[in-house]
């Protein structure tokens, strides 16, 4: 295991019940990598990310981040949460809190910050995903979907996480609000940032994904650069899900 | 007497000799008090402003007074107009009186429950408003009620022991009269306590009975 | 004399005394939903997060209050404890039955508020690694809370009213008061008119501030489906 490897996923395995979600995962990041996983709906992507920071406790197999395995009990898991910073499908801003206090929470609770220095590290974290000083004190319900997922993003990379995962980031957005979200995760992306992003958006795998791993069924199907992925998967099963994917952009 | 007797000859007295006034008070208060609801609740959807307007009023009242206070007024006050009660009657009907205020804010908001998905459709297939009241909307919303109305069967049920305050000699009123007797209120107090968390849990019981057959029925939330 | 007349009678007669014993009524119901609150958001806490022991004692402390009348546990207290020695005035029994009455409600109120959190705050929350703890505090309560508004005020203007229980035990709050002064004057009907108008103002009063409290502190977009 090298030194530049920040996670290290090994034959993970996760069972709701009697279904098998996770059949044994093996998946390995670098520092700075941007990945992107796509796959059809319910085969495990959004588990398998859970499974990362901890959400979801995997049943088998191991986890090592940043040098540390996390997959044992005796792990401190808010220290890792507080690592590991997570935007999801449906935003999940705190209801009650405007814009900045979004941001702010974490700063104060976990990192324990002055209120002063998180508000301006919240301050820089909004800016940085355009989301400007007219929007701060707004709450969430009076935000487009797509400014919402920004503040959620800010709210993740305040906490100067060392990985980003990114679950359907842009699912439940209008079309037309899609491309702000994906602009942020692009320059996220170009910063060096290391990300995992779950999501359909095959436009921004070519673009900013370092690498692609198709993931089908619980396992990863198939890996390698996006071009070589996306453009031209080797197994008929990528090959048939990236087919109607294209055939649904070319009709938009 | 060892404690386990006091409480049993206790829980014997209050069953024979009390709790047929609590069953008696509380049943036709709620039956009263649904009557009532009923009533209100017609007026209410479809009455003139006037008319609901009234019933708002007296909702507010009934919402807002003491049930000792209502029995009071009934069984010491009405005389002096005229009207004498016995003390059972003038429970049935203060406790009723109350619950009807309650009773029809049960079934209103199972009529809106009902009205917000179903109105509509009723009236897209030609059916008056009237009759879509009639024939879509109160069905469904009777049914929808059962769970709030058995549960306020057990809040009037509780609210019986008040009738204490006019001497009917319903359960509670017996344990205090056990207790004045042998001077110890612990053991009658208990069996009664014990009395109104039995018949309680059970309806409870029915309550969740009937949550799980609506939710079969598709009206689960 | 008239029916108004003898209204002017009894409040110019026993003003001094009405007025007292709606001062006691308004304050064994203040303090007695102060304590509601004091215990019933504890005991919600518990009976949600706690361990599954604590979880089961609450769950039927909660039952024994709903499943019984206020009045046999102020019985109960006032006159069944004094045999293992706690013996209580009246006034101090009174609050202390409608405390532990309206704990197990409020517990009940703040529990369905709290279900009423969307699951996904706990995620979020525990994503940006709030403990359980520090997620209830800052997430789970300040939301619940404003959820249980309405049901909180139900309960208030409840407490109100079956704070004349206390009449049982001779304290001298409204009911008490005029069912005295009804017996002294026979103005029954009238007396009792008196003190019904100042329950049902006084809880006209409390649901309108607390519509007014429940706009002050909303906030965009945090509704719930049903209230409870």
């Amino acid at each position: 295991m090298g030194s530049d490897k920040l996670l290290f996923i090994e034959d993970l395995h996760k069972y709701y019940g009697k279904h098998h979600v996770l059949k044994g995962v093996n998946l390995a990041v670098n520092e700075g990598e941007s990945v992107v996983i796509i796959g059809p709906s319910g085969s495990g992507k959004s588990t398998l990310l859970r499974c990362i920071n901890l959400l979801v406790k995997p049943d088998k197999g191991r986890i090592v981040f940043d040098n540390e395995e996390i997959t044992t009990g005796k792990i401190d898991v808010r220290r890792v949460r507080e690592k590991i910073g997570f935007v999801f499908q449906h935003f999940n801003l705190f209801l009650h809190l405007t814009a900045i206090e979004n941001v702010m929470l974490g700063l104060i609770k976990v990192k324990n910050y002055p209120r002063e220095k998180a508000r301006r590290i919240a301050e820089e974290a909004l800016l940085s995903v355009g989301i400007t000083e007219e929007l701060w004190n707004k709450y969430p319900a009076q935000l487009s979907g797509g400014q919402q997922q920004r503040v959620a993003i800010a709210r993740a990379i305040a906490m100067e996480p060392k990985l980003l995962l990114f679950d359907e980031p842009t699912s439940a957005l209008d079309p037309e609000l899609i491309g702000e979200v994906l602009k942020v995760m692009e320059k996220l992306a170009n910063e060096g940032r290391t990300m995992i992003v779950v999501t359909h958006e095959i436009g921004f795998a070519l673009k900013a994904a370092d690498r692609v791993v198709f993931f089908d069924d619980g396992k990863i199907i198939e890996e390698g650069s996006p071009e070589q992925v996306i453009l031209n998967p080797k197994t008929e099963r990528a090959r048939r899900f990236l087919f109607s994917i294209r055939e649904l952009y070319r009709l938009e | 007497m060892n404690s386990i007797e006091q409480l049993l000859t206790a829980l014997i007295i209050i069953v024979r000799y009390g709790l047929s006034n609590s069953i008696l008070v509380s049943t036709l208060a709620f039956f009263l008090g649904l009557i009532l609801g009923l009533i209100f609740v017609f007026i209410e959807v479809l009455g003139g402003r006037l008319a609901s307007w009234t019933v708002n009023l007296l909702v507010v009242i009934l919402r807002g007074i003491p049930p000792v206070l209502l029995l009071f007024i009934i069984f010491y006050g009405l005389p002096s107009i005229g009207i004498s009660l016995n003390n059972v009657v003038s429970a049935i009907i203060g406790l009723g009186l109350i619950s009807g205020a309650y009773q029809s804010q049960i079934l209103r908001s199972s009529i809106q429950a009902v009205a917000a998905r179903q109105m509509e459709a009723a009236l897209s297939i030609g059916l008056s408003k009237w009759s879509a009241y009639t024939s879509v909307i109160f069905p469904q919303a009777l049914r929808l009620s059962l769970p709030g109305l058995v549960n306020e069967y057990t809040i009037i049920l509780k609210d019986s022991s008040l009738a204490y305050a006019i001497g009917v000699v319903e359960a509670f009123t017996q344990a205090v009269h056990i207790a004045q007797a042998r001077f110890e209120y612990f053991t009658p107090l208990l069996a009664v306590a014990l009395l109104y968390l039995a018949i309680c849990f059970s309806l409870s019981q029915v309550v969740n009975y009937i949550y799980l057959k609506l939710r079969v029925l598709g009206y689960g939330q | 004399m008239g029916f108004a007349e003898e209204i002017v009678y009894l409040v110019s007669t026993y003003g001094v005394s009405l007025f007292n014993a709606m001062l006691l009524t308004l304050e064994i119901t203040s303090i007695g939903f102060t304590l509601g609150v004091l215990l019933g958001l504890p005991i919600s806490l518990g009976r949600v997060y706690g361990p599954l022991p604590l979880k089961a004692l609450l769950a039927a402390y909660i039952e024994l209050i709903r499943g019984t009348p206020m009045i046999v546990q102020l019985f109960f207290i006032y006159y069944a404890l004094p045999l293992v020695g706690i013996k209580l005035d009246a006034f101090t029994a009174s609050i202390i039955a409608i405390g532990l009455n309206s704990a197990a409600y409020q517990a009940e109120y703040f529990r369905m508020a709290f279900g009423a959190v969307p699951r996904e705050q706990w995620e979020a929350a525990l994503s940006i690694g709030l403990s359980k703890w520090s997620t209830i505090t800052n997430v789970i309560i300040p939301q619940g809370v404003r959820i249980a508004i309405p049901a909180l005020t139900n309960e208030l203007i409840y407490l109100l009213k079956y704070s004349s229980i206390a009449y049982f035990v001779t304290v001298p709050e409204t009911v008490y008061v005029s069912k005295v002064i009804g017996a002294k004057t026979l103005l029954h009907i009238q007396i009792y008119t008196i003190t019904a108008v100042f329950y049902i103002l006084v809880a006209v009063v409390l649901t309108k501030s607390a519509k007014k409290l429940e706009e002050r502190v909303s906030i965009p977009g945090l509704v719930v489906k049903g209230r409870i």
